[in-house]
């Protein structure tokens, strides 16, 4: 399989070299052609920044960066044949839907029955066929959406960008869009970089995803990977809603003196049990009930499905899981 | 004891809050009758009576004004001494309006893009600096400047340049003794004068185009000239026309300048003031000030065509 | 309320034909108290700009009339300021003055209750632009020459003789051109000063006044100009600016008033003025009383108080004008000498043709000349070189 982007070591700095913030500091990366690669992180993690060096938006303060093989750590973005789906979409609000998507071709001197016919022929393909004539700002959010990823495709690049494309719609309309970007990369065949803070997002949409932290890349691997064998607490913290156990902890309860994460979904609640201490929290969510425990001064959360009896809030209660479900992160 | 569920009023204020909540369009009516009496009486109201005496005309041996409707005193106004004095007056202010927008534009740019902090400020300070000294010391500042022993000649006398200067003097159209004689002296005095009201529009309009969109026109694949053209000019083309609207709109009624810089020639404020005067030809003279107002209207309008306002 | 009586008693005496009876004074009763003058800026000197120019404090401890003045800028202004009403007094040049008692805003003066009518210039009494039909509408106040101001290191063999410095090209004693050196006043009246060239050298033409030009005269006068137009590079109107070019601009020559005259020369520049043979335009300033004056003792008072040989002598030498009681340059009253009333033109009286405004009903009949208002739009075509 080839490999769409490199990264060799990249660092971007900002600010002075004695003090500098390190944005992305050393990362390592590949991303396979056809893949859709989603970058995962809190604000402020390099996810982004990641992103722009990919398009040129940045330069890398140390390293390289290849695209299909080619050093382009000094190709400016409008030489490099990747496009970029915008947070804010950045449609140009003086020209009509049509005119923004045959933009790209528009700039490469193509003629205008030619781009008008490929920028028709993109807005089809997201089911905007008939607003070509319209000015952004009479578009909804998702629509808006749909025509900022026609705009990007119209040039055919070999690896779409997308920063937090969905970010700023509304829940429902969000995972309509989910399917149906998650289907356009399939049907394309095109690879996908995606920046998202959303962990449910990464994990139903990419085949393989990194999960940033602090510059660096924390884990990287498939969502079921990330999901079921967090690498660090970070990422066990950041990507589920899983229970990280302190080495204390995970020693009561029959593992090695090791950091350890616990899915709820894998936790029961018990009569007896190594450790028990009182529910101090329960939260409804329709498919069960998850009950927060407060263990030796961890929070504890099991997912008791619907139908089971749940125990009331200041009740005492112990828990158990399958050994195998406690996932050892070691032991700093 | 419970409290109630109606707090008390406490005075005035309570009651006035009150009436306004149930009415609202009393507050709208109450704060809006003195700027539109103002602006509906006295400012069209006088730009009516303007229009009224420009359809008069003037007894050609009496000299008294006929208050009959004629369009004989806008027939005037192609009489060819006073078609020169608009062609003159539109000229300059095109001309003006054409280099403040080249000379703010950088400016502008460097300020909404670049500048930050300190920067800005200082940004501010040098383009609002001048607005704070008083228009006429600055306009009797550049005839010292630009007359024949002012500052100017006297660096191209000692750098040897001087054939610079005699040679824009002896373009025909542009004569004069000196700088301060020539209309290059008037035009350089309105570039100075009226650029920090195109450079404040300008500015504002090019801070409001977001980075993203700059971004994304490269990353389409546009240079920076394709992103300039087909981006940053059009979507700053709502700020070039408020400020050009500003800098033609002032150059066209300046009748200050002019009289103290240039070669005396007149321009449409300098014709209107001698003419309302002792000549007492007020319906020429209103004639004549209608005149930018009609250039206003027609360059809104084609400006309005090109599409200046649609990334508004 | 007063405008509106104005307007319908303006209208009232249209209507019927008749011009109202204006009464004048016939005696004077106790000071009112006040009195309340437009007057050009300058004119009127309360010790307030300089401490040696003050003749006001004066005649108000004297009187027990405080004065009250409102400066105008224009005739325009003052006529408008007097058809509002509400002042006693105006010091109205000769542009405004007949328009003032065409337009019956100005009573006929009594001159036996001005007891120094008698020291009056004789060669003032009687000028046209204040006396109509034998009346007198006013007192003359100040007159002045419009001379012409000249650098003398330039001009080093003595002053220039004729207008035609500024009037047609030519080399001046150093040698070179006047073109781009010499100025123009940037008014219409300028006209006349054209013309009174053409009295002299183009006498085929019959000028008589340069106030009533024929459409022939008229025409030849703005040939003139547009001659001119070639060597002026810029027209002065305002006195701190023509000052300026005569140091800055290289100007050498131009049309000027005694004032500009007289303030380069206390920098010490080389600068003197001259009244060449041609004659020159000039202007005479006469203080009217208002028909509606409510404070007509004070008034009369007033210009009682203006003719006296002390104001004259200082007022002349503080504005560069001339005292229109000849005894002021004399007899050491203020601070006026017979040799400042000299430079001020005092001798050149007769060479001066006092500035009215041209009608077109003039000496050579009924709409015979050409009205002043077109010599507004015509000059402005000259300067724009049409």
């Amino acid at each position: 399989m080839t490999t769409a982007v490199e990264f060799l070591n990249v660092s971007r700095h900002f600010g002075p070299a004695s003090a500098p913030v390190r944005a992305v500091d050393g990362v390592d990366l590949s991303i396979a052609e056809g893949s859709f690669f989603a970058m995962l992180g809190p604000s402020g993690s390099g996810k982004t920044t990641c992103l722009r060096l990919i398009s040129g938006f940045e330069k890398p303060t140390g390293g390289t960066i290849r695209i299909f093989g080619e050093d382009v750590s000094n190709t400016p973005p409008h030489l490099r044949n990747v496009n970029t789906v915008f947070q804010d979409y950045a449609l140009f609000p003086h020209m009509n839907v049509r005119d923004n998507v045959a933009y790209g071709l528009m700039v490469k001197g193509i003629g205008r029955a030619q781009r008008h016919a490929k920028a028709e022929e993109m807005l089809a393909l997201v089911h905007l066929d008939s607003h070509g004539d319209r000015k952004p700002g009479q578009l909804s959010g998702g629509q808006r959406q749909r025509v900022a990823l026609a705009r990007a495709l119209v040039n055919e690049p070999r690896v779409l960008l997308l920063d937090e494309p969905l970010g700023a719609l509304d829940l429902k309309l969000r995972e309509a869009m989910q399917d149906e970007l998650k289907a356009l990369q399939k049907r394309l065949g095109l690879t996908f970089v995606f920046v998202t803070h959303d962990q449910h997002e990464a994990l139903s949409m990419a085949d393989s995803l990194a999960v940033f932290n602090e510059g660096k890349i924390a884990q990287i691997g498939s969502p079921q990977d990330i999901y079921d064998r967090p690498a660090t607490r970070f990422v066990a913290d950041f990507v589920g809603s899983s229970n990280v156990l302190p080495p204390a902890l995970t020693k009561v309860l029959g593992g090695p003196a090791e950091w350890a994460s616990l899915r709820p979904e894998a936790t029961r609640l018990a009569a007896t049990g190594p450790a028990s201490g009182p529910v101090t929290a329960l939260r409804y969510l329709g498919s069960g009930t998850r009950v927060v425990i407060d263990l030796q001064g961890t929070e504890v959360a099991a997912l008791v499905p619907a139908g089971q009896p749940v125990p009331a809030e200041g009740a005492t209660t112990a828990i158990a899981f399958d050994k195998d479900a406690l996932h050892l992160m070691g032991s700093t | 004891m419970t409290a109630s569920a109606i707090l008390p009023e406490r005075g005035l204020a309570d009651r006035l809050t009150a009436v306004f909540w149930r009415r609202p369009r009393l507050l709208l009516a109450l704060l809006l009758t003195p700027p539109l009496l103002w602006l509906g009486v006295v400012y069209l109201g006088s730009l009516a009576a303007l229009l009224l005496q420009s359809f008069y005309s003037i007894d050609e041996f009496s000299g008294v004004v006929k208050e009959e409707f004629t369009l004989k005193t806008y027939g005037e106004l192609f009489r060819p001494s006073n078609f020169d004095i608009l062609v003159r007056t539109v000229t300059m202010a095109a001309l003006v309006t054409l280099a403040c927008a080249v000379l703010a534009f950088p400016i502008a740019y460097f300020a909404a893009r670049y500048a930050k902090g300190h920067w800005k400020a200082a940004f501010y300070l040098g383009v609002m600096l001048p607005l704070w000294s008083s228009y006429l010391v600055k306009v009797y500042a550049w005839k010292l400047i630009l007359a024949k022993e002012g500052i100017i000649g006297w660096a191209a006398e000692q750098t040897h340049t001087s054939w610079i200067i005699s040679g824009l003097l002896s373009i025909p159209g542009l004569e004069g003794s000196s700088l301060s004689t020539s209309p290059i002296g008037t035009f350089m005095v309105f570039v100075y004068i009226w650029l920090p009201y195109m450079i404040l529009p300008m500015q504002a309009a090019l801070e409001r185009v977001p980075n993203s969109m700059l971004e994304a026109s490269a990353d389409l694949g546009a240079t920076r000239a394709q992103t300039f053209r087909t981006v940053v000019l059009p979507l700053a083309l709502p700020g070039v026309i408020a400020g050009s609207i500003f800098t033609f709109s002032l150059t066209l009624g300046d009748y200050i300048i002019p009289q103290i810089i240039g070669n005396s020639a007149n321009f449409i404020g300098m014709a209107v003031y001698q003419l309302q005067g002792t000549a007492g030809n007020i319906p020429l003279a209103a004639a004549f000030a209608v005149v930018p107002i009609g250039i206003m209207l027609v360059y809104l309008a084609l400006a309005r065509r090109m599409g200046a306002f649609d990334a508004l | 309320m007063k405008t509106l009586k104005v307007m319908a008693t303006s209208t009232l005496a249209l209507l019927t034909g008749v011009a109202p009876v204006l009464a004048q004074v016939t005696e004077l009763g106790t000071p009112e108290g006040q009195v309340n003058i437009v007057a050009w800026p300058g004119y009127i000197e309360r010790g307030e700009t300089d401490k040696a120019y003050d003749w006001v404090t004066k005649f108000e401890a004297a009187s027990g009339c405080k004065v009250n003045v409102k400066t105008a800028n224009t005739s325009d202004e003052m006529v408008a300021l007097m058809n509002e009403g509400g002042f006693d007094l105006v010091t109205a040049s000769g542009d405004a003055s007949l328009r003032l008692v065409a337009g019956d805003r100005v009573q006929p003066i009594n001159t036996d209750l001005i007891p120094s009518w008698g020291k009056v210039d004789a060669r003032l009494k009687d000028a046209p632009w204040f006396t109509v039909d034998g009346v007198h509408y006013g007192v003359p106040y100040q007159w002045g020459p419009n001379v012409l101001m000249y650098n003398t290191e330039v001009f080093k063999d003595g002053p220039p003789t004729s207008w035609s410095v500024v009037f047609e090209e030519q080399t001046l004693p150093d040698g070179q051109s006047n073109k781009g050196r010499v100025q123009a006043y940037d008014g219409p009246i300028h006209i006349a000063d054209a013309a009174q060239y053409l009295m002299a050298h183009k006498p085929e033409l019959g000028i008589t006044s340069p106030y009533e030009l024929n459409e022939e005269q008229y025409a030849a006068a703005l040939d003139l100009l547009r001659a001119q137009r070639e060597l002026v590079s810029r027209y002065w109107h305002d006195a701190y600016i023509q000052m300026d070019d005569f140091k800055n601009e290289g100007v050498v020559a131009s049309g000027s008033w005694p004032f500009q005259v007289g303030m380069l020369q206390l920098e010490s520049l080389p600068i003197a003025s001259t009244i060449p043979e041609e004659g020159a335009t000039g202007w005479a300033d006469t203080t009217m009383m208002h028909v509606d004056a409510a404070n007509p003792t004070c008034a009369y008072l007033w210009m009682e108080h203006t003719l006296s040989s002390n104001l004259q002598s200082d007022l002349a030498t503080w504005f560069g004008s001339n005292p229109v009681v000849p005894e002021a340059c004399t007899d050491g009253s203020g601070m006026s000498t017979a040799e400042s009333c000299k430079a001020n033109g005092m001798e050149d009286f007769d060479k001066i043709r006092f500035w009215t405004t041209p009608t077109s009903d003039c000496s050579q009949g009924a709409g015979a000349c050409v009205p002043y208002y077109r010599w507004v739009s015509d000059y402005i075509g000259v300067i724009g070189g049409r």
